[in-house]
């Protein structure tokens, strides 16, 4: 395949446009740079009318919102999913991982749930703890003015609950709890769990001039018109395309392999353009690697300098490595007492109002981690599938079960609004064994680019975390009365824990530390091995914590920007 | 890919070309950019990839259910839920059966089958559409009712099962269903909680140390500011 070249240098080549890839992109072209964006997906903007799923209704869509070809509904904002036509994956015999991937400018942040949360102090010392996985290198200190910033950028509402691992910030205010989100609550401190207000990058007050105002349709999953929630498409690329810097898009452009020269120093990325099936290279300064962890493990994997044919920067052969997801589960049920409901608008915001961040102490208790627990419920606007479940609520109210005509109608119309649901979300610990590598049986994807397999398993840590959840998700549960749909899963079913990746949070596979002995980059996210290759995904976390890990991606992002604006003004890049 | 999809693309704003760039000049080394199946394009219900369009395409030029099939879902829509055809109701069951074969194909094409048959055993060679009222609801209440104790229920009950599903779907997705529903939401609002009455109902009360930290609705046009500890001021 001939390979075109484009004698264009940028300042900084970036791979990805999601939360990483788009916050460097912004801190990078309102700092005067001309940088190029490689993105594998097509050009998105919600505030487009022609692409808006928002404000629809069931009906307009042929299958009602079924999940289809879109595993979150037909109306997500996900260009992707669990399987991608002509972009396979695979796992080892006997394990499991789910890889979501969206390909569209501003990657999963489009329809990504919003819970915003900063890691607190003891998550990035977790092995002073319990000297299980790594320390990262840096402190909550350090990172703290980082987080500020992106807090004050994107806006994030929550209370400052003054917990030490759950720290405060600078936070919008929240959106009062709806009916089942008080009851929960209620229930949850009857058996000592406490729920506070949740923490989601909504704009729920006016937080600049860029930003709309949230109008309470609870569809951020369909990506907001009016960009009252935060997608790194319409926060952060598209700003960084207004801003003094030039920015170049390549959109449907699937990066291959980072270009080096014989020393390891970066100076390009080949790609693979998706109309033509030929492959390009630009030329760029630095690089800046922020495909998610999984594909940007992917292309270091593919990438080899003189010296670094086990894959670039990958001397430590930790590249792939310490993959790690949250841990899942979920509860939901039948609560007989919200039956008979008052209708009104209860939509709210795209996401929880309260949540329960970790509450329980580990040291006395049998699993190293802890979890949080998130909330689901309400009088919702019906999709495909709606009433799927009235034979097991009219077996919980005592009902014949069955039946057809208005009669089932209206019992229908009573059960509106009483099903409700608890998800525990929660760290798992970084493991060696759990890693994904270039497929050893030389597979390619439809681009001719090798693909990732994938090997991964739960470990006693996590088992002994979910059936702990299971008990307190249950116990809330019994506490309100609620009729559960089904009996606790043990060990056969994993206690319930879903499959490695499902909970979309995976990182870690290229960790940052200081020694390159044991980690791929140092404290910036730079490659221990090349000195002009960052990454700014969450590949580098040393840990994941009980948080959803995307406030933290753009809080490193804004601070590795700086930092690399800061290098090439020092010509020390 | 036809002309007018491809206008309709780029006045879509999803351009197809690879370059979207705030610099002008480069044209990606001079080459003719050819339209391709990784174009993200618009089909009346929000952007459905390329992929999605043409795979919707081809479902929507095949045909899955008889006429005779399609009007025994009608009538038998029409038992479970009355009304339900001027919800789609057997337009949506044609549409899945292609969209989801694994799930529904058979599932409606054998239990129609099996309904058939029974109508057929029952009453003389007739078919479940040839009945009378009566003799269809006769049917229909022997299939209606699963045992909740069963493991596995009979194949009639099964269909029915099935039906029903589709029927609950197909109505509440409705506008009918909607609004016999009372679902009121999927507009622009302004969120301040449940009412006061509902609060009461379930004697429930907001949190004293919480309360005065919700938005302000009032005030939400209003730019935030902080003091140096994060407190609003
Ligand atoms: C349904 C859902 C709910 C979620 N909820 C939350 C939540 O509530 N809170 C939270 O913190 N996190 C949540 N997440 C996770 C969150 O979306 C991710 O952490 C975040 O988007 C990761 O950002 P990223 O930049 O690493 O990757 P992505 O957002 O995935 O962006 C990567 C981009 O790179 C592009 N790309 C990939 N490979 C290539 C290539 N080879 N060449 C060029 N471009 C490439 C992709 O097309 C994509 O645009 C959720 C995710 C999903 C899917
Ligand atoms: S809930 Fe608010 S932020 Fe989310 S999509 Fe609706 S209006 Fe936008």
């Amino acid at each position: 395949m001939q390979i075109k070249k484009n004698d264009k240098e940028y300042d900084a080549i970036i791979v990805g446009s999601g939360a990483g890839g788009g916050m460097t992109a912004r801190r990078l072209a309102e700092n005067g740079l001309n940088i190029a964006i490689i993105e594998a997906g097509p050009y998105f903007d919600p505030q487009d009318n022609e692409m808006r799923t928002q404000l629809r209704w069931p009906y307009e869509s042929p299958r009602r919102g079924a999940s289809t070809t879109r595993p979150f509904g037909d109306f997500n904002a996900a260009f992707g999913g669990w399987d991608i036509p002509g972009e396979p994956y695979t796992t080892t015999p006997g394990t499991r991982f789910e890889w979501f991937r969206s390909r569209m400018l501003g990657g999963r942040t489009n329809h990504w749930g919003r819970i915003s949360l900063r890691f607190g102090p003891d998550d990035f010392k977790h092995y002073d703890k319990d000297g299980l996985g790594a320390n990262w290198p840096i402190t909550y200190d350090e990172i703290k003015p980082w987080y500020e910033k992106v807090d004050k950028l994107i806006g994030v509402f929550g209370t400052n609950e003054g917990l030490h691992n759950d720290p405060d910030g600078f936070f919008l205010p929240p959106p009062k709890p709806r009916l089942h989100e008080m009851l929960i609550s209620k229930h949850a401190k009857n058996v000592g769990v406490p729920f506070i207000p949740s923490r989601l990058s909504i704009v729920t007050k006016k937080v600049n001039d860029e930003r709309g105002l949230c109008f309470y349709c609870a569809q951020c999953s369909r990506s907001c018109m009016v960009k009252a929630d935060f997608s790194s498409s319409s926060a952060l690329v598209i700003p960084a395309m207004n801003s003094v810097g030039q920015v170049d898009l390549y959109t449907n452009s699937m990066a291959r392999e980072v270009i080096t020269d014989s020393t390891g120093r970066a100076t390009g990325v080949s790609y693979v353009s998706k109309e033509d099936r030929r492959e390009y290279t630009i030329k760029g300064k630095v690089v800046v690697l922020a495909a998610g962890s999984c594909e940007t493990a992917r292309l270091l994997l593919n990438s080899h300098a003189p010296g670094q044919e086990n894959g670039l920067g990958n001397g430590s052969g930790v590249v792939g490595r310490y993959l790690h997801d949250s841990t899942g589960l979920n509860v939901s049920g039948f609560v007989p007492s919200l039956m008979d409901r008052k209708r009104y608008n209860e939509d709210g915001v795209g996401g929880l109002h309260v949540y329960a961040p970790w509450w329980g102490d580990n040291k006395k208790l049998d699993f190293p981690r802890g979890y949080h627990i998130e909330v689901w419920g309400g009088m919702g606007m019906p999709s495909y599938g709606f009433g799927g479940g009235i034979l097991e609520m009219q077996r919980a109210v005592g009902e014949r079960v069955g039946g057809y005509g208005r009669k089932m109608l209206d019992e229908m119309n009573r059960y509106y609004g009483a099903y409700v649901g608890m998800a525990m979300r929660g760290e798992s610990v970084a493991m060696y064994d759990n890693y994904c590598e270039i497929d050893p049986s030389g597979k390619v994807d439809e681009w001719g680019i090798p693909t990732l397999r994938f090997n991964y398993n739960w470990t006693d840590y996590e088992y002994k975390q979910a059936q702990h959840a299971q008990k307190t998700l249950r116990s809330i549960m019994d506490d309100m009365g609620a009729e559960l749909v089904s009996a606790e899963p043990g060990k056969d079913r994993e206690y319930g824990l879903l499959a490695p990746g499902e909970i979309i949070h995976e990182v870690g596979t290229a960790r940052m530390g200081d020694d390159p002995k044991t980690s791929v980059t140092d404290r910036w996210g730079k490659l221990h091995e090349s000195p002009n290759v960052f990454i700014s995904d969450a590949a580098t976390f040393a840990s994941q914590a009980d948080k959803n890990p995307t406030w933290t991606i753009l809080a490193l992002a804004w601070r590795q920007g700086d930092h690399i604006v800061e290098e090439l003004k020092k010509m020390n890049i | 890919m036809d002309r007018r999809k491809t206008l309709k693309t780029l006045l879509g704003g999803a351009v197809g070309t690879a370059f979207i760039g705030t610099t002008t000049g480069c044209d990606r080394n001079g080459d003719p950019v050819p339209a391709s199946a990784v174009e993200a394009e618009t089909e009346g219900y929000g952007l459905r990839t390329a992929y999605e369009a043409e795979r919707e395409e081809n479902l929507r030029s095949e045909r899955f259910f008889s006429d005779d099939e399609l009007q025994t879902l009608a009538v038998l829509g029409n038992i479970i839920i009355p009304g339900v055809e001027e919800s789609g109701f057997s337009e949506f069951c044609e549409f899945m059966a292609k969209d989801q074969p694994a799930v529904h194909a058979t599932r409606l094409r054998g239990g129609l089958a099996w309904l058939n048959a029974d109508s057929s055993r029952r009453y003389d060679g007739k078919s479940f559409t040839e009945l009378d009222d009566e003799q269809r609801i006769a049917i229909v209440d022997e299939i209606a009712y699963p045992d909740p104790e069963a493991t596995t229920q009979p194949p009639g009950v099964q269909f029915f099962n099935h039906a029903r599903y589709m029927a609950l779907t197909a109505y509440y997705t409705s506008r009918q269903g909607i609004d016999d529903l009372g679902y009121v939401g999927n507009q622009a609002n302004v969120w301040d909680g449940p009412p006061q009455e509902v609060l009461d109902k379930h004697g429930l009360a907001y949190d004293p140390k919480w309360l005065p930290l919700y938005v302000d609705q009032e005030k939400r046009t209003e730019q935030i500011q902080w003091d140096d500890q994060g407190n609003i001021i």
